[in-house]
């Protein structure tokens, strides 16, 4: 919508990717209602209630966060055809739904780690993966009161959420800048370069984390193979 | 269309690129569900969504170099390292919570000693799980498996541009051969695999396979696309 706004009728690129972005939230305020209430509705044998705050609560919260995350990405898809130079071959649309499935896939592999490992299952021991026997076990308690997905959600949405943005962030601006700063034209071969030295570097911050967790928490005390550690 | 020699290259080309596409899943450490409650190896999410997420990256590191030059090395070149990038971003900001918030050692199940580290990994296998986290052969898979996505993205990408001049026409097409193959392997392993250390991988010949038929279905297809005129490109 804020491609045809922008270039049908030439509306102010912000206002365009305002407007653009309020349409997907309303959608997603359609999908999110319908998830809920049908996810609930159709499995009624279970006998899960359906709380009705949660549609005059959650959903439009739901939908800020979809009207945010559509407007970044618009944004950056503006800034990419519109400013950045040299200026992006592919239209609008087709930037908003790349960056879109890769921020799809990293909120899935980031955030859902944080969601699952951390916050859904708090019933094992610090320092280790979770067993799978306690895999039914998950945690109904909060701090105050029962804890219901919503309240997993509102909690991750505090670090699982930024880290999915930090990965997107590093994504996005690591990709760019290096074709930013260095002229793909007289200038291809050293943004390539700086691709691959991030590529390594990153590598190696890995390898840093795989070291200090492993002297972190440890070989395993009931570990009786012959392989040593 | 004009059939001449040179449709030949770009068939083979599309062709060859649905294929790095096919066998560049295989290398991708993905875990599925289990994997995000740290109870297997990899990255906790889907394939296709994973490899898409990558491979589409490079498409627009490509599309842009793509812009200013015709020589296909730069191009393929910056689609490989647009992938890796993302793909590295995704598991490096994962490891942080693997590391630091869900509180694991990285450690596989499949091997006993990391076959680049030389670490030993069973006594790290916290019990009742296949492993967690994402040790350093797998993030090193992760990047090659990266690398060729992008450069099979790439490489369906640039002869269609060749062929219709129309970026946007092309990369949607490129997007379509890029998940087709990514699903056809993605069933090959069944939606998990660790890397190229895993056992699954050797099953790499059947996706072959199944790539090159539909990568060459599909490439006959694409280079008929005529070029159309374009009423609202930027």
């Amino acid at each position: 919508m804020a491609y045809v706004m922008i270039t049908a009728y030439g509306m102010p690129l912000i206002f365009a990717a305002a407007a653009g972005a309020a349409l997907a939230a309303l959608f997603d305020g359609v999908m999110a209602t319908s998830a809920y209430l049908g996810r609930s509705a159709s499995q009624a044998r279970f006998n899960q209630w359906i709380y009705l705050d949660i549609l005059r609560y959650t959903t439009p919260s739901i939908m800020a966060h979809v009207w945010i995350t559509s407007f970044c990405i618009v944004t950056v898809s503006i800034i990419q055809v519109y400013l950045l130079t040299p200026h992006h071959p592919f239209p609008i649309p087709v930037i908003a739904l790349v960056w879109g499935l890769t921020v799809g896939a990293i909120g899935s592999s980031v955030g859902d780690i944080h969601y699952g490992g951390e916050r859904e299952f708090q019933w094992r021991l610090f320092g280790q993966g979770l067993n799978t026997m306690l895999s039914g076990q998950i945690v109904r308690k909060a701090e105050a009161g029962l804890r219901n997905s919503i309240d997993n959600a509102w909690f991750c949405a505090k670090f699982g959420g930024p880290c999915t943005g930090m990965g997107f962030g590093l994504t996005v601006f690591l990709d760019n800048w290096r074709t930013a700063v260095f002229d793909p034209v007289t200038q291809a071969a050293a943004a390539i370069a700086m691709g691959l030295f991030f590529v390594i570097t990153m590598n190696c911050y890995n390898f840093y984390c795989e070291l200090s967790a492993r002297r972190k928490y440890g070989p395993y005390p009931g570990y009786k193979g012959d392989i040593a550690a | 269309m004009n059939f001449g020699p040179e449709t030949i290259v770009y068939l083979l080309e599309i062709i060859v690129g649905g294929l790095l596409v096919g066998i560049g899943v295989h290398f991708v450490p993905v875990g599925g569900a289990p994997a995000a409650m740290a109870q297997a190896t990899g990255i906790g999410t889907g394939t296709v969504q994973l490899a898409a997420g990558s491979g589409l990256t490079g498409l627009l590191a490509a599309g842009l170099m793509m812009s200013v030059t015709d020589n296909i090395w730069p191009i393929l070149a910056t689609g490989a390292v647009g992938a890796m990038i993302m793909m590295d971003a995704t598991m490096l900001t994962g490891s942080w919570i693997y590391a630091y918030a869900v509180g694991a050692p990285f450690a596989s199940a499949k091997v006993n000693y990391d076959p680049i580290t030389k670490f030993s990994q069973p006594p790290y296998v916290a019990p009742g799980t296949v492993g967690q986290g994402i040790p350093t052969v797998c993030f090193v898979s992760g990047t090659i498996g990266a690398a060729m996505g992008g450069i099979g993205g790439a490489m369906i990408y640039y002869p269609l541009v060749l062929i219709n001049g129309n970026p946007a026409e092309s990369a949607i097409f490129a997007i379509g051969i890029f998940f087709v193959n990514a699903v056809l392997a993605s069933w090959n392993i069944q939606g998990t695999i660790e890397g190229f250390h895993d056992p699954k991988f050797k099953k790499w010949p059947k996706a072959f396979k199944s790539c090159l038929v539909a990568s060459a279905i599909l490439a006959l297809v694409a280079v008929l696309i005529i070029p159309v005129a374009t009423s609202g490109g930027v």
